[in-house]
């Protein structure tokens, strides 16, 4: 491909929403990226609110007449129990931090957790 | 005399150590283990996510929020970060949790090892009145006092204990409740006084007696204890240089204590530490008044701020004698050894505070941060340019420790480097210990507990 028509080829993907361009023939193979296509920094903004572990110790799903299930895209209530995590003598609770879809579970049982790791996302509901 | 226990000790090398501490003492304990090539675990709150002990240690375990109650005084959150992180041992540092029994027990109960004294030496020392009857029964010279409370003869009793002396709420504490009456002429108002201050602020009028030791100085004796009964004492530490008892300046060995009353001092202290089976490395602190007699005040059952003094002064790290006894291993140093004295060292503590401000504690950013060096300079810091120092914590920046063959090269020192520390963006107490390096009666090494808070005065005056 001559620079002619390169140019012209990268000046039409301009006035398209392409991210990303490959054109293959033999002898010939252009492949073509604009900026929206690279990664972008950390700066994302996620929806899911997260739950936190309130203590460092071991997670443990259930806990004394506690038993439960976890499954992602569960509904949860703001409030609801979601295991304990076990310090050395004291347990404390993990409760959901809004009402939503469980999106992701980031833990599971005998896992070690620290302060303030999240350990589950939350989609929060759309009021 | 207790004997040593027979149990026996194996000796087994660490592995792993979690410090649970904070701020330079982190860092400095952090230096030890890793010359010792042990892993080193870091706690932090979330207040001190950046901070350099973080950075420095092996691993690193968030164990609460920013409020101490919450994270470094958590035992259960301490713990549960030793097991988890599969540490043999844990080294409390000072402040913090490091002279409480429980938290030490907890420890031995995760079945991990405590870098102190057995908990049961730690309840024994840190209660100030069954310390006092130890004391006594060990022969340590106490300041001489009423004992009990005194309800009746109050005039007999405090004859016995001898004038000047102090009349103490029975409930008081931390400085409040005390009248002192300088003579015998001056005991009845004071006691009115006293009884009926008491009555008002505790709701109990009863008062005890205890003698007014004059311009004391406040002299210390580190001490390392093994588990198999050895016991050695390092040459004395002065820290008569304190405010409202925070030590500013802790220097070692003392410009006031002569070698027989060294001895002496370091006698008591032995005897003291073989009563309770001590073991681990701490200090047995003195009032000396001004004819050298000497009175016992407390024990600390854990390494001090002041510790790098003594360790200029006899050349050995202290936190490695105390992992080394926490291994199990026998004590190398000869009672001899342990008391040579090789230089005069001097520690400067370098708090963010205004001292034109009544010490207000200045937290903040540090803007420009250039600690002093050279020749027989030492800085033991947790701060780095860019840090931001919490508000959650103690004001303890830096200590600045020099050393040199006499007192007077020294403190020539002490001005060299004070001069070279630069620090931006937050006040520290850097101008004011410049200003006891000029003060005549420090230079001469007269000091005693009342010589700060004199030359405060005194150049308030000036102003």
């Amino acid at each position: 491909m001559d620079t002619r028509t390169l140019a012209r080829f990268i000046a039409w993907s301009k006035t398209t929403d392409l991210q990303e361009l490959i054109y293959k023939k033999p002898g010939a193979s252009v492949q073509i990226k604009t900026a929206a296509a690279a990664p972008h920094a950390a700066d994302f903004s996620s929806k899911l609110t997260p739950v936190l572990s309130p203590a460092v110790g071991i997670y443990h799903s259930g806990a004394k007449g506690k038993e439960i299930v976890l499954k992602e895209n569960a509904e949860v209530k703001k409030g609801a129990f979601l295991g304990v995590v076990e310090m050395n003598k004291t347990a404390k609770e993990v409760l959901a931090a809004a009402d939503g879809l469980l999106k992701i579970i980031g833990v599971s049982d005998g896992q070690c957790a620290e302060y303030g790791q999240p350990l589950f996302f939350i989609e929060p509901k759309q009021p | 005399m207790t004997k040593p226990e027979t149990k026996t000790i194996t000796v087994k090398k660490f592995n792993k150590v979690l410090i649970a501490n904070r701020g330079e003492i982190a860092l400095r304990i952090i230096r030890t283990l890793r010359e010792m090539d042990i892993k080193s675990v870091a706690v932090y709150s979330q207040a001190d996510k950046f901070s350099a002990h973080v950075k420095a240690a092996d691993e690193a375990v968030c164990i609460g929020p920013a409020s101490s109650k919450d994270s470094y005084l958590n035992i259960d959150a301490v713990v549960a970060a030793a097991r988890l992180s599969g540490a043999d041992a844990v080294h409390p540092g000072y402040g913090f949790l490091s002279e409480n029994a429980r938290f030490a027990q907890a420890v031995i109960d995760a079945g991990i090892i405590f870098i102190g004294p057995r908990p049961e030496a730690i309840l024994k020392l840190g209660e100030k009145s069954r310390a006092r009857e130890l004391a006594i029964k060990s022969g340590v010279p106490v300041i001489p006092g009423s004992d009990c409370v005194v309800e009746k003869n109050h005039l007999q009793a405090a004859r016995k204990v001898g004038f000047p002396l102090m009349i103490k709420a029975t409930m008081g504490g931390g400085g409040r409740g005390m009248r002192p009456a300088m003579s015998e002429a001056d005991f009845p108002k004071a006691l009115d006084t006293a009884t009926a201050e008491a009555q008002a602020a505790f709701g109990d009028g009863r008062v005890y007696f205890e003698r007014l030791v004059l311009n004391p100085r406040h002299i210390e004796v580190q001490l390392a204890a093994d588990n198999y009964g050895n016991v050695v004492a390092f040459a004395e530490r002065d820290c008569s240089m304190q405010r409202k008892n925070q030590k500013l300046i802790e220097e070692s060995p003392s410009p006031f204590v002569d070698k027989k009353t060294r001895e002496a001092l370091c006698a008591a202290a032995i005897r003291l530490a073989q009563a309770v089976g001590y073991s681990g490395v701490g200090t047995v602190e003195f009032l000396m008044d001004e004819s050298r007699k000497f009175y016992f005040m407390e024990v600390n059952t854990r390494l001090q701020v002041e510790h790098p003094v003594t360790e200029l002064v006899s050349g050995f790290d202290l936190v490695r004698i105390q992992i080394e006894i926490a291994q199990g291993q026998k004590l190398s140093i000869t009672r001899g050894r342990a008391l040579q004295i090789n230089c005069h060292a001097v520690e400067h503590r370098i708090n963010a505070e205004d001292y034109t401000k009544n010490f207000l504690p200045c937290p903040g950013a540090v803007a420009e941060w250039v600690p002093s060096g050279g020749i027989g300079v030492r800085v033991d810091t947790h701060v780095y340019p860019g840090y931001t120092i919490p508000s959650f914590y103690d004001s303890l920046i830096a200590k600045l420790i020099v050393w040199a063959p006499t007192r007077g090269q020294a403190l020539k020192r002490s001005a060299r480097a004070m001069g070279e520390f630069t620090v931006r963006g937050v006040d520290t107490t850097i101008p004011f210990h410049k200003l006891i390096l000029n003060d005549a009666d420090f230079a001469a090494g007269r000091m005693n507990t009342g010589l700060v808070e004199k030359i405060l005065k005194k150049h308030e005056n000036k102003k």
